[in-house]
């Protein structure tokens, strides 16, 4: 299992776009993409459910990505997290 | 004139005829879906539209480089798309056994109140999203025609609210501004207007009016205001500060092409009060008088008027319209309407007192000499007889009982009439609509008067203004009210006419239409706004 702590950067905090962007990136990969953010999880494949989560510029999350691919998988999110 | 101040949310000024927008809200969404596959299919392929006509909203926006407008459809797109999004839809619908729209609504309300919960305007605004997805979505199930399109040439839109992607779905030449009374300067709708450099003013003080359409209104928002009825001489001043160019100036109501000819298939007639009302330039815009508001002879008049006097007004505009049709309501005095000479005692609730027909059995001379005059002028033009309140089967034929007796005296004096005269009846009470099959049986046409319907069909006393808000001429249920009236009128084969005030409320035309609707009744200030609004309705 890979995990990736971050932190969120952009001002706007994860609206729809970047939302969007995370969302079909993970969906490329056969692995389980796992957000984490305070008490909840949600699948990060899914753009509305990360949507709900609100995040906020200075929120810390974790990613848990699960699977066959789960390095590549890793690499191509990192790029893609604001 | 009425004035309204806002707020600026894009810069800009226009003078053009007001079109109040709501959007279409009677589809019953209770219904209780029994072959749920079939209802998901209908799901799915709704949505695979509404993702195709985003995308080609997409693609449109950057051709016109506005990357901005492009994200807004590219991000929309992407949550309709959403397998959370599909998936509660299609649960609803499989266990709930609900509508694809009713589920649609419901799943698309439950992201937005998420969105609205939050602090950061910006998720704020995906609120709008959610709805607007939702709406384009229900649009491909309903497959019915945007109410938009029935917009007239050029306008300025007010509404409640506005969707980005209904002003997507405008016509942009026909818009020439926007008033809304919820929106802000973050949302999506201000972005597409400033990209369109569509004025824009927020108005959260408006009272919004459906009557206003086809009035005209100004708007400026360097000034902050909206007018409403705008006089000539505001104007003025606002097409000397802004230097206005034709396309403003055209639309000024003098310029207006009264002439142009009815829409194939429609019929467009007057509702008058006063026979001085037409005029040779409103007759030649019109298919008839729809609604002769017959009252004026008797109120406010201290005497009873003899039937030399009121022979000689019905004589004087069927002879006026030149063989198209008058079709003269006899008198509905009583509730709002009051005559000094009948010495009527004062009633406790006069809208459901001694009022229309109940009052012509009562007062059976002045009945008598009323069709007396009326049955005479049809010798001198093409006339038809509306009978108003009428509720019960029986009230229709004694009504006919008393006309056949007035003919045969006729007869016997020699007096020449139309023996064919055409006898209807108005249509304003929840008894009639529910006995309409019955009702069509023994009349020539219905006459639907939307006013009193809605008023006794909703409970509400359309003359009290702090009821204004429940009057609405759209509820649900006066639409299925409507809907039923329109259908019994065709199984039965007899005329149909729609004469109240939403005869002539554009955003309603398509819907009546669609219902069957093909005679509208309006006031003359309304023919054009109705003439281009018909020449875009779908039959």
């Amino acid at each position: 299992m890979q995990t990736i702590n971050h932190c969120i950067q952009a001002a706007e905090g994860m609206h729809a776009r970047p939302a969007g962007v995370l969302a079909k990136t993970a969906s490329a990969y056969q692995s389980t993409v796992n957000l984490y953010f305070q008490d909840k999880c949600i699948n990060a494949k899914r753009m509305l459910a990360i949507m709900t989560l609100g995040l906020q510029q200075g929120d810390a999350i974790r990613i848990d990505i699960e699977g066959e691919d789960e390095i590549a998988a890793a690499q191509a999110l990192t790029r893609v997290l604001i | 004139m009425r004035v309204y101040s806002g707020k600026c949310l894009v810069e800009g000024a226009a003078i053009a005829p007001i079109f109040v927008y709501r959007p279409p809200q009677w589809e019953d969404c209770q219904t209780v879906v029994a072959d749920t596959q079939q209802e998901c299919e209908r799901y799915r392929s709704a949505s695979e539209k509404a993702a195709k006509a985003l995308q080609e909203r997409y693609t449109k926006a950057l051709q016109s480089n506005s990357e901005e407008q492009a994200a807004i459809f590219e991000a929309q797109q992407m949550m309709l798309e959403d397998e959370d999004f599909s998936e509660q839809i299609q649960t609803l619908i499989t266990e709930d056994h609900r509508s694809a729209v009713s589920a649609v609504m419901e799943t698309a309300e439950s992201f937005a109140q998420i969105f609205l919960q939050m602090d950061s305007d910006i998720m704020k605004s995906k609120a709008a999203d959610m709805r607007d997805i939702a709406s384009l979505v229900i649009r491909f199930l309903q497959d019915r025609q945007l109410i938009f399109d029935s917009m007239p040439a050029q306008c300025i839109v007010l509404a409640e609210r506005l969707l980005p992607g209904e002003l997507a779905e405008m016509d942009s030449r026909k818009v020439l501004g926007i008033v809304l009374k919820e929106s802000s300067a973050h949302s999506h709708l201000a972005v597409l207007a400033a990209g369109r450099k569509l004025p824009f003013l927020l108005c959260p003080d408006m009272d919004l009016q459906d009557y206003w359409t086809g009035q005209v209104a100004g708007m400026d928002s360097a000034q902050t205001k909206l007018w409403i009825d705008i006089s000539p001489e505001t104007a003025e001043s606002l097409r000397r500060n802004y230097q206005f160019t034709e396309p403003f100036a055209s639309t000024l109501p003098q310029k207006q092409d009264t002439q142009m000819a009815t829409a194939e298939g429609f019929k467009l007639c007057l509702n008058i009060g006063h026979p001085k009302e037409l005029t040779s330039e409103v007759i030649a815009a019109c298919d008839g008088v729809g609604v002769f508001r017959s009252e004026f002879q008797f109120i406010g008049k201290s005497q009873e008027p003899d039937e030399e006097s009121l022979f000689e007004d019905y004589r004087y505009a069927a002879e006026a319209l030149k063989g198209k049709t008058l079709v003269i309501r006899t008198i509905d005095i009583g509730a709002d309407k009051q005559a000094a000479f009948l010495h009527l005692p004062p009633e406790e609730n006069p809208a459901l007192g001694c009022r229309g027909i109940r009052l012509c059995f009562e007062k059976k001379d002045l009945f008598v000499k009323q069709l007396r005059a009326i049955l005479r002028a049809s010798a001198y033009g093409k006339i038809a007889l509306l009978l108003p309140m009428i509720c019960q089967v029986d009230e229709l034929l004694r009504s006919k009982a008393i006309l056949e007796e007035v003919k045969k005296s006729l007869r016997g004096e020699d007096i020449p009439f139309d023996e064919n005269i055409a006898l209807g009846v108005m249509i304003e009470t929840p008894a009639a609509v529910l006995i309409a099959d019955e009702l069509a049986r023994e009349a020539d046409f219905f006459s639907v008067g939307s006013n009193d319907l809605t008023q006794y069909c909703l409970a509400v006393d359309r003359d009290n203004r702090q009821m204004e808000s429940y009057y609405n001429a759209q509820h649900p249920a006066v639409m299925k009210l409507l809907k039923m009236t329109a259908q019994a009128a065709t199984d039965a084969g007899i005329g149909l006419c729609i004469c109240g005030e939403l005869a002539r409320v554009s955003s309603a035309t398509q819907i009546l239409v669609d219902m069957g609707y093909r005679q509208f009744s309006v006031s003359p200030a309304f023919i054009p706004l109705m003439k281009e609004t018909l020449a875009l309705c779908k039959r």
